[in-house]
């Protein structure tokens, strides 16, 4: 069911963790909220949960209004009909696995051996039917972690809200997980809201990617989008953009560095207040000495199977992140290297968005 | 008595860098931990044998003559009539005070931890408060409030005009007295299991369809479950086997309990020891199956999830409830703490012991407060005072070190005894003080060593009885120091006593301070173990209160001293909270 949340603020003590966001989900579309720890994500999350009482703006799940600061109005969570999927998991330690998935059903009294059916379903679904009478604490974190997700896509909530739910879970498992609930999300259409600080996953994830910082929404947009033109300098950092530049003046396609005597050619006229300039590391070509670019030294060089992560040291600029393929050619560290950075892949950004997008121009 | 053998030690100070892969790190092989299984055997299970020698053998063991002329003639106290009635009041007074116990103790806990009680933090403290009193002190008290003539509660209703009497010497009384003095126990337990649960836990019962009512039933009681059950065995231990709540309020009401009933035995003349040592293995035998189900239960079913994100249990707000249930727990501070302190002290400033009303008071001359005075200068007083001082002193101190040795050894070395050393530490929490009181009576009459009728013997009862307390403060700060630090000094060149000296010691000295003030404060208030030890010469306070009280010739003196007693105490529990960074405050 669509979402719709509207200047949503929330203040504990003094400090506002949330300040007047605005954010549509649209009927069986997944949103990533994507932020550093502390930047509100969490907290807007459990606003929609009703687990916070928000301190201004108001929600609505489908054509219900959960919460209005106006009226006074707040459903409390029972009834919100939210799913939700911590990032402790908090599965019930003392029930069994089709026990905990149970629980919802039984909430809205579904006669105990309907429960089950249902129960055991969707634990098909999971891959957990084979545990099910397993007591939950004696589960792996990765299958806690399915029991969490069974037991809240058992309600069929009319919203789903996942919480950091794969950081506690080693790399190679997360990465697995991470397809696994993409598949699940999209085949069943769940309306979904998913909360984390890991880009990779945010990508994997999302239909629509949701920018947080200091309690608002900096830039929305497709996966693709956010990833190509992140809005800002901090917004590119946090996209895995490795090498940032502050620059110090820009005079049609060019921009100089502030710190350094080095100046890039760009694909488009610098905007007026331009403030950095990013390139991401991929788009960065390093190559034997003599080639087109600027002069370099090699000072690290880190093999990563497919390709190679380098730190070259410009003459008289700024060092600067490589990542090229694996191949014959590789330079060793101490070498002498040209490196290359194309005009089109230069990105010149403000260092901080400083107004709000508009919402709906951006929607999916 | 136990099985163990011992390597001997390979020498510690090894010149040779020992090259061997096998065994890469090697553990300080413990201070000769055979010596010290040799002390602590000798101070607990000898005192038990021979309470199981007593049950079984012709006569009961005495200086110079220990004889193992096996019998089970005793065994006929079985039938004896009063036999079954003390066990089944025993049974009734332990299961129906752990009750009570739990109910104001749970009460208090879910209030103090999860809702939006007013004044939590007092609230808290009057959940804790009792811990204060000794509950022997209470029931003197409530002897003073409750007695169906003289008691003070039936001369203001007699005043009042109401027609009702209190009887404290009954079932109700002692179960009332002893479930208000042991409900700290049972909240202290379930306080922490409450306050440390994960919310998350709660938060997804909410969310998941739950209302407040059924995620308290669905999710925080069963959570609870595990504290619950584990306090209810703690208290019921602790109630079945207290002799002086019974003695004092059971006694006169002629109502007989295993504790008072073995006593009597061991005063009757001649003295029945043997009748009583089979009445105490019974105890033993109760006690034991109590404690070990308790073990299995905590072991069993530990469910205490905490997340690594900050905890903030949420609070369940009362509503319209708020002030009632404040109500509540006030009334239990006024049954608990305020009457109890109130019948003492105007029984210790009275200057007749006969009441017909509470107008009597008005009365020139019926209220003088120099008695405080004349106690604190009294011969009496002073003696005891200062025995009681330099026994808590004495015994805490020894019992603080013999602690640490003991914990050192079991958790920071690979002595093969650590087992069977942490095993005997503990054997004291499953004997009841009454019996291990019997145990070192004859242990110490039979000893060549002159110290029975010295406070010498005093003070190694103390350090037997509370092994257990004091090897479980000592090995909670031992696991939370970490060893790497003290194995980083002898890698720099620190022989492993000096290390030990140097910096676990120093890193340990909170957890050290509190665990001998908690022995201190146990000392001064033991009351069961010192009774059967003690001679004229050597009185301390709580049995010079408790005798004066007994004999009741001297109740104003027994009052006053009682009073002084308390706020003793109440700086004594006061130090190690300060100490202890005050975790337990909500």
């Amino acid at each position: 069911m669509q979402v719709t949340i509207t200047n949503l603020s929330l203040a504990y003590g003094g400090f506002a963790a949330v300040k007047g966001l605005d954010l549509t989900i649209g009927d069986g579309e997944s949103i990533v909220l994507l932020g550093q720890s502390g930047c509100g994500k969490t907290s807007t999350m459990r606003c929609i949960a009703g687990l916070e009482e928000p301190t201004g703006g108001r929600i609505s799940i489908g054509d219900t209004v959960v919460f209005d600061h106006e009226t006074g109005r707040s459903v409390p969570s029972f009834r919100r009909n939210v799913g939700m999927v911590f990032q402790s998991y908090a599965v019930w330690p003392h029930k069994t696995v089709v026990e905990n998935v149970m629980f919802p059903l039984r909430m809205k009294k579904v006669r105990r051996t309907a429960a089950r059916e249902k129960a055991m379903e969707v634990l098909t679904l999971v891959g957990l039917d084979h545990l099910a009478e397993r007591g939950a604490s004696q589960l792996s974190g990765g299958q806690m972690q399915r029991v969490a997700l069974a037991r809240s896509m058992a309600m069929e909530p009319s919203v789903l809200l996942l919480d950091e739910p794969l950081s506690n879970l080693d790399a190679r498992l997360r990465e697995d997980l991470r397809v696994e609930l993409r598949h699940i999300q999209q085949e069943r259409g769940l309306t979904s809201m998913y909360v984390t600080h890991d880009q990779q996953e945010a990508l994997a994830l999302a239909d629509r990617i949701a920018i947080m910082q200091g309690g608002r929404i900096t830039q929305l947009g497709t996966p693709e989008e956010v990833y190509a033109s992140p809005a800002s300098a901090s917004i590119a950092k946090f996209m895995g953009v490795t090498n940032v530049f502050a620059v110090g003046e820009a005079s049609g396609n060019e921009v100089h560095l502030a710190d350094h005597a080095l100046s890039l050619r760009t694909a488009v006229a610098a905007p007026d207040g331009a403030a950095s300039v990013a390139v991401r590391p991929e788009d960065v070509v390093v190559r034997t000495e003599g080639s087109d670019g600027f002069a370099g030294t090699v000072e690290v060089c880190v093999y990563q199977g497919s390709s190679v992560r380098y730190q070259v040291a410009l003459d008289g600029g700024p060092t600067v992140d490589a990542v090229c393929p694996a191949g014959p050619g590789a330079l060793a560290r101490g070498e002498r290297a040209s490196v290359e950075i194309a005009p089109e892949s230069l990105l010149v950004l403000p260092d901080e968005v400083t107004d709000t997008p508009a919402q709906d121009e951006v929607a999916a | 008595m136990t099985t163990v053998q011992t390597r001997p030690a390979a020498p510690q100070e090894a010149p040779l860098p020992a090259p061997s892969g096998r065994r890469r790190r090697r553990r300080p092989k413990g201070l000769g931990s055979l010596p010290l299984l040799f002390v602590v055997s000798f101070l607990i299970l000898v005192p038990a044998g021979f309470v199981l020698l007593a049950a079984f053998s012709v006569d009961i063991p005495r200086p110079g003559s220990i004889n193992f002329d096996l019998t089970l003639q005793h065994l006929a106290v079985f039938i004896e009539p009063g036999v079954l009635r003390a066990t089944v009041n025993s049974l009734i007074i332990g299961v129906s005070a752990t009750l009570l116990a739990l109910l104001i103790g749970g009460f208090l806990a879910f209030a103090t931890a999860r809702t939006n009680i007013p004044m939590r933090g007092f609230v808290f403290l009057i959940g804790l408060m009792p811990l204060f009193l000794p509950s022997y002190v209470g029931a003197l008290a409530w002897s003073q409030l409750g007695s169906p003539v003289a008691g003070l509660l039936n001369i203001g209703m007699r005043d009042l005009g109401i027609d009702f009497t209190v009887n404290i010497y009954s079932m109700f009384g002692v179960v009332l007295v002893m479930g208000m003095f042991y409900a700290p126990y049972a909240f202290l337990l379930m306080h922490s299991s409450m306050s440390l649960m994960n919310p998350d836990l709660e938060d997804a019962a909410g969310v998941h369809g739950g209302s407040t009512w059924q995620m308290l039933r669905s999710v925080t009681f069963p959570l609870a479950m595990p504290a619950i059950l584990g306090s209810a065995l703690l208290v019921f231990t602790h109630i079945f086997e207290n002799f002086p709540v019974s003695q004092v309020l059971a006694t006169p009401g002629q109502i007989d309990t295993l504790p008072t009933f073995i006593y009597r035995l061991m005063n009757a003349s001649p003295s029945r020891g043997n009748e009583a040592a089979v009445m105490a293995v019974v105890l033993v035998i109760v006690v034991l199956l109590v404690t070990l189900g308790q073990r299995r239960i905590l072991a069993r079913r530990s469910y205490t999830t905490v997340s690594g994100k900050g905890l903030k249990a949420r609070r369940i707000s009362l509503g319209r409830w708020r002030w009632p249930l404040f109500a509540i727990a006030l009334v239990y501070l006024l049954l608990a703490i305020v009457l109890p302190l109130a019948a003492l002290i105007l029984t210790a400033v009275r200057t007749s012991p006969y009441m017909q009303s509470f107008s009597d008071l008005a009365v020139p001359g019926a209220i003088d407060f120099g008695s405080f005075g004349r106690v604190l200068q009294s011969d009496l007083f002073l003696d005891s005072a200062g025995n009681s001082v330099i026994v808590a002193v004495v015994s805490a101190a020894a019992g603080t070190l013999l602690a640490f040795l003991v914990g050192y050894t079991v958790y920071r070395t690979k002595a093969k005894a650590r087992g069977a050393l942490e095993g005997v530490s503990m054997v004291p929490l499953a004997i009841p003080a009454i019996v291990l009181g019997m145990g070192l009576l004859w242990t110490w009459l039979v000893m060549p060593v002159p110290l029975y009728g010295t406070l010498a013997v005093l003070m190694i009862a103390f350090v037997a009885v509370q092994m257990p307390q004091g090897l479980r403060g000592i090995a909670s700060s031992i696991q939370s120091t970490e060893r790497d630090l003290e194995d980083n000094a002898v890698l720099h060149g620190a022989r492993r006593s000096r290390a030990v000296l140097s910096i676990t010691v120093p890193l340990m000295r909170v957890g050290i301070a509190s665990t001998f003030l908690m022995l201190l404060m146990l000392s001064m208030r033991e009351l069961t173990v010192p009774l059967f030890l003690y001679t004229s010469d050597t009185h301390i306070l709580s049995i010079t209160i408790f005798d004066q009280f007994e004999n009741g010739g001297a109740l104003q003196q027994a009052a006053a001293m009682s009073v002084i007693y308390c706020l003793i105490m109440f700086v004594l529990s006061y130090l190690p909270r300060r100490l202890g960074s005050g975790g337990m405050n909500p």
